[in-house]
């Protein structure tokens, strides 16, 4: 019974369901243990690698799995001060969020062209940008690369963010145009009847009304280009404009690599992402309230 | 012109009250109202077709700017990196020749990429519907606004946080002879512990498990979007009309999460279409040929076999195959939603 | 729409767009700023991974030549050639990279000269101070090309206690190896824990029998293979090589020598198990302070166990491990070979093989052989060099199709046979 009605409670209020309220708090209380458990196995591997972040590199390798014997900060001196990573958080920060206004800005008006024009034009327009999924990124290397060395952009931040906001623009679309189909177009139509244009509407009405969309697409993407690694090596490897996994992964060599380092550097990367994941989740409610209900 | 409050005069007439005279009737016209009435309602296609402001549409312009960055920098890159694929090109080289279709003949015969094909296409499937089915059953129990919902969602979504390498390296212990993983087995009674990694057999169903780990946070996000984006007073509607909790998952819930999942499936069959990272940091294609897929053949012959045009005319393939397998998946979902 | 939410959007979006161009902004100023800024010369400088003890010598190089500064971008191995065959297509390479011996990858010295990538580096100091294997890797057609700072000795290490326990001593051939992991199973140990998950240790042992069956048959085999008279693709004896190090790996697992479902134990916990004692010994490229650091108390060795007992059929397995090379289209070709004469110093040069735990390939008087090594002193510096078959190979593909084949062996997916068809089939490209 519990089970069932934490499955199926949905975005339905709990109001109109009176009676068993004790039955009902004890099975609550159960289905959230198990839950809770649930999620702990699961994310287990994540807290593996949080605690492996305070350990020599010699304690991993004699046992990569075993509980510390002592915390040390050791690592993260490391790699703050030998992978420079203060500086290259700042990089990391600065490239994710242009790319990531990009991603919603031109995706949610590239895919409102694309859904509400609704003809061939359009049609062959997503088509083209699907295509943008399909092809691998090594295949594409050589003439990106040539790309921005006759920009002069190499070394310069500028082009990764170029980059990840052209890489990206697909999935974007692809989020922001299936929401986008699914929402009534009478609140567009009233705000054309009361005389708007297309910027206003997007703005008004559009933009509050995909907010959930524009989350999705940030949380998403933003992951992407802060985990993302071989391009921006490529772009800005040995730069001042490094980003986190640049610096992180110098500690992978040929035969070795130095993981406790690498598990501090990355303990430190996570920490910017779980706060953003955090103030997302509460724009989503908001952005709800404001737009959909408003 | 419609008033915006139109979408909630149509949902009202199914509210129909349970009758004495037996639900089951009721419940199944009242369902199908509900899904009707969503559908009609917020169709774009048929909301312009029944007389909305077809004189209002966006204008080409407003997709330049995506559409322009995009042309650029991904568009013209994979078109450039074609012309490869045409010749004998070692990628060091200063000369080169065109060979025309050899390439392409080529990576088609090749024993090796058949393996790479099959692997590349089982990955596919069981990370599609792995990630899918564990981020909808995640999305559906943490939809609820709720302090503990919402602590538990930054959870599950952290393993999509983790840089794949990192995900394979610390998933190589888990699935080491003396892991964890054996532990457990040994403690259920479950007999030998499978091989994991180190088996041909096993190797592959163990990368995909860390595929789906990283993946189900992906659709999780997706489908919790969806779920926000579905009116409550559908769910009240049907519940009114009696609808039992599995009724209204199969009958609300699930049609109208299909952009979500549209979305979702596209996404992780790209990804496993496109599988690279977790390969190479567990096991490199090994053991054997049990874990080589489609992107690590093609690096392999690109960077390391000195076969850069052979690669490319790979890469020219594989764009080929997951274009028009993620074309396909948006079809189909795009039609069952006309056609309903 | 609400009038609240609406004044809200407006605001919302206008700071969006403030604050993308100001971040815009901000990254292009200081992405100018850098970039006129230098007046001194800035050497760039890849190297596979962070190379230990290398930052302390290029800041002790800088404070000596203050107009020089030298950039080190370390990336890890899976990335490496294809990052670096962009930048040097593009025309962008850095002046001094790591690369590898021989031929057999796009990164390889013999590949990059055919495409005109690397500076003759004939007439530098060192070259005369080579050891005959650093020299044979970086050679090509009378150009060297490279230089080599060290190689790596591939060998048997082994856990004492565990050998004294078995009451065994270190094999001095195949047949005595196997005879050891008979009596080292009868007393619960496992005899090679050898962390095959890693892919080119799966080709070690292989390779080491591959090396010593050769050097039986032809002692002057690897003196001919480096100057260039033998390759390993026209070798007949060379293929004979290959079928009898495969041979003699799958009889090791027939015999049990390995721990069970060893495609899945990594390096890192192999050399644990030997240091620990649970097993008694592992072949491993040069790692001997892993094993005193996962156990300060153990006592270990190592040794060659050579093919047939006569001191004949014993070569010691050698790899060139970090060769720098400079860029042949460098702006500062004389300040990167300046570098690189500094590098070869017997000072740096000793020191960086020392952190690495390598044997340095410029001649360094005095360098203390690391005590775990005694096992193989009457071996090293001797004419008993054989050669990890991947430098030397001219086919980028026989180094991962033996990995793949090797683990077949491992895991009992192909017979030595088949195994070896396929490696000799790659050996002509």
């Amino acid at each position: 019974m519990s089970a069932i009605s934490v499955w199926a409670g949905g975005a339905v209020p709990a109001r109109g369901r009176g009676g068993h309220s004790i039955q009902r708090r004890v099975g609550t209380l159960v289905g959230r243990a198990g839950l809770a458990i649930a999620t702990v196995a699961f994310v287990s591997p994540v807290l593996l690698s949080v605690e492996m972040s305070f350990r020599s590199n010699t304690a991993i390798n004699v046992a990569p799995l075993a509980w510390p014997k002592s915390l040390s900060l050791s690592n993260f001196t490391t790699a703050w001060s030998a992978g420079g990573l203060g500086q290259a958080l700042l990089w990391s920060a600065v490239i994710a969020v242009v790319s990531v206004m990009w991603l919603t800005v031109a995706g949610q008006v590239l895919a409102y062209y694309i859904v509400r024009r609704g003809n061939r034009l359009a049609s062959v327009a997503l088509l083209y940008v699907m295509a943008g999924l399909a092809f691998p990124a090594p295949s594409r290397l050589l003439p990106l690369y040539e790309l921005m060395l006759s920009l002069h952009l190499i070394g310069n931040p500028i082009s990764v963010m170029l980059f990840q906001g052209a890489t990206l623009t697909p999935l974007s679309v692809l989020i922001y145009r299936s929401f986008l189909q699914r929402m009534p177009i009478e609140y567009e139509d009233a705000a054309y009847v009361d005389g708007a244009g297309h910027l206003q509407v997007l703005r008004h009405v559009v933009v509050p009304m995909l907010w959930p969309s524009s989350v999705a697409v940030a949380s998403l993407t933003g992951i992407m280009i802060w985990n993302d690694f071989f391009t921006p090596l490529l772009l800005v490897g040995g730069s001042t404009y490094a980003t986190v996994p640049v610096k992180i992964y110098t500690f992978v060599g040929q035969y070795t690599a130095q993981w406790g380092d690498i598990f501090a550097g990355l303990t430190l990367a996570v920490i910017p992402v779980i706060i953003v994941f955090i103030l997302l989740q509460r724009h989503l409610v908001e952005g709800l309230g404001a737009g959909l209900k408003g | 012109m419609r008033s915006p409050t139109a979408r909630q005069d149509e949902a009202k007439p199914v509210r129909v009250e349970p009758t004495s005279t037996g639900r089951s009737p009721v419940v199944g016209i009242g369902l199908r109202r509900v899904r009707d009435a969503a559908r009609t309602s917020v169709h774009p296609r048929r909301a312009l077709r029944n007389g909305g402001a077809t004189a209002q549409r966006p204008g080409f312009r407003l997709a330049l700017p995506g559409l322009g960055l995009y042309s650029v920098f991904v568009a013209y890159p994979a078109v450039a990196t074609a012309y490869y694929a045409f010749t004998n090109w070692n990628g060091l080289a200063q000369h080169w020749h065109f060979v025309g279709l050899k390439n392409f003949v080529s990576v088609l015969s090749s024993g090796l990429e058949r393996t790479a094909f099959t692997n590349t296409l089982e990955a596919t499937v069981g990370i599609a519907l792995g990630a899918n089915i564990l981020g909808l059953a995640i999305a559906l129990l943490l939809q609820k606004r709720s302090r503990f919902n919402y602590v538990l969602r930054l959870l599950w979504f952290l393993p999509a946080a983790l840089p794949s390498i990192v995900a394979g390296y610390i998933w190589t212990f888990i699935y080491s002879p003396s892991g964890p993983l054996d532990k457990v087995w040994v403690l259920l009674h479950l007999g030998a512990a499978p091989g994991f990694l180190g088996s041909p057999n096993e190797a592959l169903p163990s990368i995909i498990a860390i595929a789906i780990w990283q993946v189900s946070g992906y659709a999780m996000v997706l489908l919790l979007a969806g779920l926000q984006a579905i009116d409550e007073q559908l769910h009240e509607a049907a519940r009114v009309d009696g609808a039992g909790v599995l009724q209204r998952l199969r009958f609300v819930t699930l049609p109208l999460l299909r952009p979500a999942f549209a979305v979702s499936f596209v996404f992780s069959t790209v990804t496993g279409l496109l599988l690279f990272d977790v390969v190479v940091a567990t096991t490199n294609g090994g053991p054997g040929y049990a874990t080589e897929t489609l992107a690590t053949q093609l690096y392999k012959q690109s960077f390391e076999y000195n076969n850069f045009g052979w690669g490319m005319a790979m890469g020219v393939l594989m764009g080929i195959l997951v274009l028009g397998v993620s074309a396909a998946m948006l079809w189909i979902f795009n039609r069952k939603e006309a056609r309903a | 729409m609400q009038k609240k939410s609406t004044k809200k959007g407006t605001y919302r979006s206008g700071a969006y767009v403030l604050a993308l161009a100001a971040s815009t902004l901000l990254a292009s100023t200081l992405g100018s700023v850098s970039a006129g800024a230098s007046t001194t010369v800035n050497l760039k400088m890849t190297t596979v991974g962070t190379e230990p003890g290398l930052t302390q010598v290029i800041s002790n190089y800088e404070k000596a030549h203050p107009g020089v500064r030298i950039t080190v971008t370390a990336i890890p191995s899976n990335n490496y050639q294809s990052t670096l065959l962009t930048e040097l297509r593009g025309g962008n390479g850095p002046d001094i990279m790591f690369v590898w011996g021989g031929y057999g990858n796009p990164m390889a010295v013999g590949e990059l000269a055919s495409a005109g990538y690397l500076a003759r580096l004939n007439n530098q100091p060192w070259v005369p101070t080579l050891s005959s294997t650093g020299k044979s890797v970086v050679d090509i057609n009378g150009a060297v090309l490279a230089l080599p700072m060290n190689y790596e000795v591939v060998s048997f290490f082994y856990n004492k206690m565990a050998f004294q326990k078995a009451h065994v001593t270190p094999p001095a051939s195949f047949a005595q190896l196997v005879g050891d992991c008979a009596a080292l199973n009868k007393v619960g140990i496992t005899p090679i824990d050898e962390g095959n998950e890693v892919g080119y240790i799966n080709t070690l042992i292989p390779a080491i029998f591959a090396d010593d069956y050769v050097y039986w048959k032809d002692p002057t085999f690897y003196q001919s293979l480096a100057a260039g008279k033998v390759s390993l693709a026209n070798s007949a004896l060379w293929r004979q090589g290959i079928k009898v190090g495969n041979e003699d790996y799958a009889q090791l697992f027939k015999d049990h020598c390995f721990e069970p479902n060893s495609t899945a134990t990594t390096d890192t916990e192999s050399v644990a198990a030997v240091a620990s004692g649970h097993a008694g010994m592992n072949a491993m490229l040069t790692e001997f302070e892993d094993y005193h650091a996962d156990n300060p108390k153990g006592s270990f060795g190592s040794f060659e166990p050579g093919l047939t007992g006569s001191p004949k059929s014993v070569v010691l397995t050698m790899d060139p491990s970090f060769l720098l090379a400079v860029n042949a289209h460098s702006h500062y070709e004389t300040q990167a070979e300046a570098f690189l004469s500094y590098l070869a110093q017997p000072v740096q040069a000793g020191y960086l093989s020392r952190l690495s735990e390598d044997i340095p390939s410029v001649r360094v008087n005095g360098f203390r052989m690391p005590q775990l090594f005694q096992g193989l002193s009457s071996l090293i510096n001797k004419d008993q060099e054989g050669y990890y078959f991947s430098s030397y190979s001219k086919s980028p593909q026989t180094k991962t199709v033996w990995i793949a084949e090797a683990e077949d062996i491992a895991t009992g997916t192909a017979t030595p046979q088949q195994a070896t068809a396929a490696v000799v089939k790659t050996l002509n490209g």
